[in-house]
């Protein structure tokens, strides 16, 4: 059982610990959370890599890297994506454990140093970011952009999450738009910056040999600098409509991919329920959707099943031969069928638990997938260590699967497809 | 009489780690790695067999087989008589996988429990090959679509592309998973020669790693591994000249941001001992990291992201090294790295980045100390590169200066690259 202790530092600022001596590094990870809304969403993109590029330390990249690689090659790493209606802003930084440098160096004291040096003392001029490293990073987020379309199973998954939840804030892009992006100003970005500081949402998690007591406080007196008046820590699910939006696209591809976006009921079924579901159908080796659509009738190279608990929608995803996709389509919604109608084995269900109990058991093992496992629990009720999530899910009982899987309703089918004289020729 | 099995146990001080090698009476090698207080375990067992080794002679035979049949080996290999490993594997919850590569083949598992039931899984069924006309003929369409996956995938085009204008004739150029004509070409009897000539006991190895005892392991090797006499095999790959086929080559693709891969050819005739090994793994931090001189060159001129990297390429008859990333201008990336390569060569390696960089990379190792995965990844790939684990990493620590700028020399010289860019139409 791991030891998990978490605690509200101060308003809207959470800190979690994992004492584990077992790794040879130790993790911080501070996620930021803002609302994820079109106006905002390109400024606290480009916002969060100007944070992890330079601070007054250490005033360009080539300073920091150095510094980094000077302690021992610690890891610092930004990223910006979403979680059900916010913008996550992520920073962390591992770095090797004290017991093993070379020559007795002690580096655990100054990571969280480190990481308050770039959140709160980024390199400014007057009210405003310094243009050269606005323009750097601005190219660079633009380039993350555009490169976006060259993995074609992410794309297709965040075109269809987009059409089936048009309206809603989790459609919007997590980098905002390229146009919203070149039109940022410096100015505006110290505004994005301040704002972060006043009422994002802030939840630091600590995982290794680390002091968790002097990063609390270290970060605490950091952030009351600032007036708090913290964003609410609420996530909306998804309202459905009622109809079923279709959208194909086309470009040049060999193997097409189609995505199918369905509703889900999480108010009245548990997120172990639908979890379970998510599984059985489509989540291991074992599933319907592996077992059936890709293993017996040959019809894809790839048909996976996920749910998002926080909006409340299921996709499932794969990828076909365009002459495929129609009977693909059929088969997914006839296994979906299956389901409701209650055809699901003892096996079926029994593999689907312990592979999540295997799941479980193996992330405690890991120091990156701890840090994750309990930071995502952020906006759930209560935050469960892997065993207790494990247990929940083997508890759920077969009439809670057929329940969870007759609320999801077919809402949005995305296909990109290469264009119809590639399809003949092949 | 049964043989002797032969334990020798490999301790490192300094990281408070050791492991156990084990000369199977089968001819096996084993690898047992426990690591204090985790819950899970990984095992990994190959053969040193890839889609590289397409040419040989066994029992004075010489055999040519269709690119792409190690990897359909390994696709083939998970049925057997009795219905197909995952299916097992699913009554376990084992997180299971395998990947063939261009030396070897590989089948793993992850767990958290039952160590013992998924080893016998792993070993039963790479150790019973069941091909037929009927399942050999049945794989061709669900690997023909990966095939069709990886054509859309623009890294994995770049990369080809690369190899077949550094590579006169070496297979490193082809596909490891072949193509959707050299596949069809596959026969039950191709696969079976395959399977004897590489899956027999002196040309495979076994690692278990996390929370696994010797003992145990053995037990379970001696029950399902037999001895065999030994197989002399003689791989035959096509005389490589040293320069480059081209040293431009390009393709248009439908990508927004152009992508670019540099390759360097060295002398593939050379083995890399843990000491070349440690010298080319420095040498390259110290040249290439994001705070050396060319990254930032490169960055300051807006022509590198963060996608930017490298990777040493090693196999039988191939050294070379890749840079890799997303450039609006690939052309004068390529001219900024050999300036950079042509400097370094003159001047020398800077002594503080070397010193930094000795750091770095002995952080690296450590790092994957933390992971069973990488663990047993990094086990199995030092027993086929001829390397022990552990003098890898103390080689780091006990570098020269000079020894680093040898390799360095070795594995870049301006004169024998390529440069591979795909981009779009405009």
């Amino acid at each position: 059982m791991n030891k998990f202790n978490s605690r509200e530092l101060c308003p809207g600022v959470y800190l979690n610990s994992v004492p584990d001596g077992r790794f040879k590094t130790g993790k911080i990870l501070v996620d930021m959370y803002l609302p994820l809304i079109e106006d905002t969403a390109a400024e606290n993109a480009l916002l969060i890599q100007l944070l992890g590029r330079c601070c007054e330390r250490c005033p360009d990249y080539l300073s920091l890297n150095r510094e980094m690689n000077s302690l021992y090659g610690a890891l610092l790493s930004t990223s910006c994506s979403k979680i059900g209606d916010f913008q996550q802003l992520s920073l962390s930084i591992s770095a090797l454990d004290d017991r093993y440098t070379l020559f007795g160096e002690k580096l655990s004291g100054k990571l969280i140093g480190l990481l308050c040096d770039l959140i709160f003392r980024p390199r400014l001029e007057g009210e405003a970011f310094v243009s050269e490293d606005v323009e750097q990073e601005r190219r660079k987020l633009l380039e993350t952009i555009q490169a976006e379309i060259n993995e074609k199973r992410s794309y297709a998954i965040s075109q269809c999450v987009k059409l089936l939840c048009e309206g809603d804030k989790v459609a919007v892009d997590k980098y905002g738009s390229a146009e919203a992006v070149s039109a940022l100003t410096p100015e505006q970005l110290y505004k994005a910056w301040i704002n972060l500081k006043q009422r994002a949402l802030f939840n630091i998690t600590v995982v290794g040999e680390l002091d968790v007591d002097f990063i609390g406080e270290s970060f605490k007196a950091e952030i009351e600098k600032s007036p708090r008046q913290p964003y609410d820590k609420k996530i909306t699910p998804l309202v459905a409509v009622d109809e079923i939006k279709e959208k194909t696209e086309r470009q040049k591809v060999m193997q097409s991919k189609l995505v199918m976006g369905f509703s889900l009921d999480n108010k009245n079924n548990t997120r172990y329920s639908l979890k379970l579901m998510t599984l059985v159908l489509g989540g291991t080796p074992s599933s319907k959707l592996f077992l059936n659509v890709r293993e017996k009738k040959s019809l894809c190279y790839y048909c996976a099943a996920n749910n998002n608990s926080h909006k409340g929608y299921l996709l499932v995803d794969s990828g076909v031969e365009k002459q495929n996709i129609e009977q693909t389509r059929e088969e997914i919604l006839n296994q979906i069928n299956e389901m409701k109608n209650g055809n699901i084995t003892d096996f079926e269900i029994e593999a689907a638990k312990l592979a999540m109990a295997q799941t479980c058991g193996m992330i405690t093992d890991s120091i990156g997938a701890m840090a994750d496992f309990f930071a995502y629990q952020f906006f759930d009720d209560e935050i469960l260590t892997p065993e207790q999530r494990a247990e929940a899910i083997a508890s759920v009982t077969k009439d809670e699967i057929v329940k969870a899987a007759n609320s999801v309703e077919l809402k949005a089918v995305y296909i990109l497809t290469g264009d119809d004289e590639e399809g003949e020729q092949q | 009489m049964k043989a002797e099995n032969e334990i020798i146990e490999i301790a490192n001080e300094r990281l408070n780690e050791k492991y156990y090698k084990i000369k199977h009476s089968s001819g096996l090698t084993v690898f047992v790695f426990p690591k204090q207080d985790y819950k899970s375990s990984y095992a990994i067992y190959g053969t040193n067999f890839g889609s590289i080794d397409n040419h040989f002679i066994v029992d004075g035979q010489e055999i040519r087989v269709p690119d792409g049949i190690a990897h359909y080996l390994e696709h083939k290999l998970f049925e057997s008589k009795d219905g197909d490993a995952f299916t097992k594997y699913a009554k376990t919850g084992a997180n299971a996988n395998a990947y063939t590569s261009f030396e070897k083949t590989c089948y793993l598992f992850s767990c958290s429990s039952n160590l013992e039931d998924n080893l016998k899984i792993l070993l039963g069924f790479v150790q019973n090959p069941y091909f037929t006309d009927e399942t050999v003929a049945k794989e061709q369409g669900i690997i023909g679509q990966e095939i069709r996956m990886y054509d859309d995938s623009p890294d994995w085009r770049v990369m080809f592309n690369l190899l077949e204008g550094m590579y006169h004739n070496h297979p490193i150029k082809i596909d490891i998973a072949g193509t959707v004509e050299t596949i069809a070409e596959i026969t039950p009897k191709k696969l079976y020669q395959c399977y004897n000539a590489f899956y027999t006991p002196h040309n495979m190895a076994l690692c278990v790693v996390g929370n696994a005892q010797p003992e145990e392991v053995l037990k379970l090797v001696d029950e399902f591994v037999k001895p065999v006499p030994e197989k002399k095999i003689e791989r035959i790959y096509p005389d490589e000249p040293i320069d480059v086929v081209k040293d431009y080559v390009e393709q248009t693709f439908p990508v927004l941001i152009p992508m670019f891969q540099l390759g360097f050819k060295a002398d593939g005739s050379v083995k890399l001992d843990e000491k070349r090994a440690a010298g080319c793994e420095v040498a390259l931090f110290a040249f290439a990291s994001n705070s050396s001189p060319m990254y930032k060159q490169l960055m300051d001129e807006g022509l590198i992201n963060e996608s930017f990297g490298y990777e040493q390429v090693e196999m039988n008859g191939v050294n070379a090294v890749l840079f890799s990333g997303e450039s609006q201008n690939p052309k004068r990336v390529a001219e900024v790295i050999r300036k950079h390569v042509r400097s370094a060569l003159k001047n020398g390696i800077d002594p503080e980045e070397f010193e930094i960089a000795k750091k770095a990379v002995y952080a690296q190792y450590a790092l994957e100390l933390n992971s069973v995965q990488a663990i047993g990844g990094g086990l199995i790939g030092c027993e086929f590169s001829g390397r022990e684990l552990f003098k890898c990493i103390d080689a780091i620590s006990a570098l020269t200066l000079d020894e680093a700028q040898d390799m360095l020399a070795f594995l870049l010289n301006p004169d024998r690259c390529t440069l591979s860019v795909v981009k779009g139409d405009d």
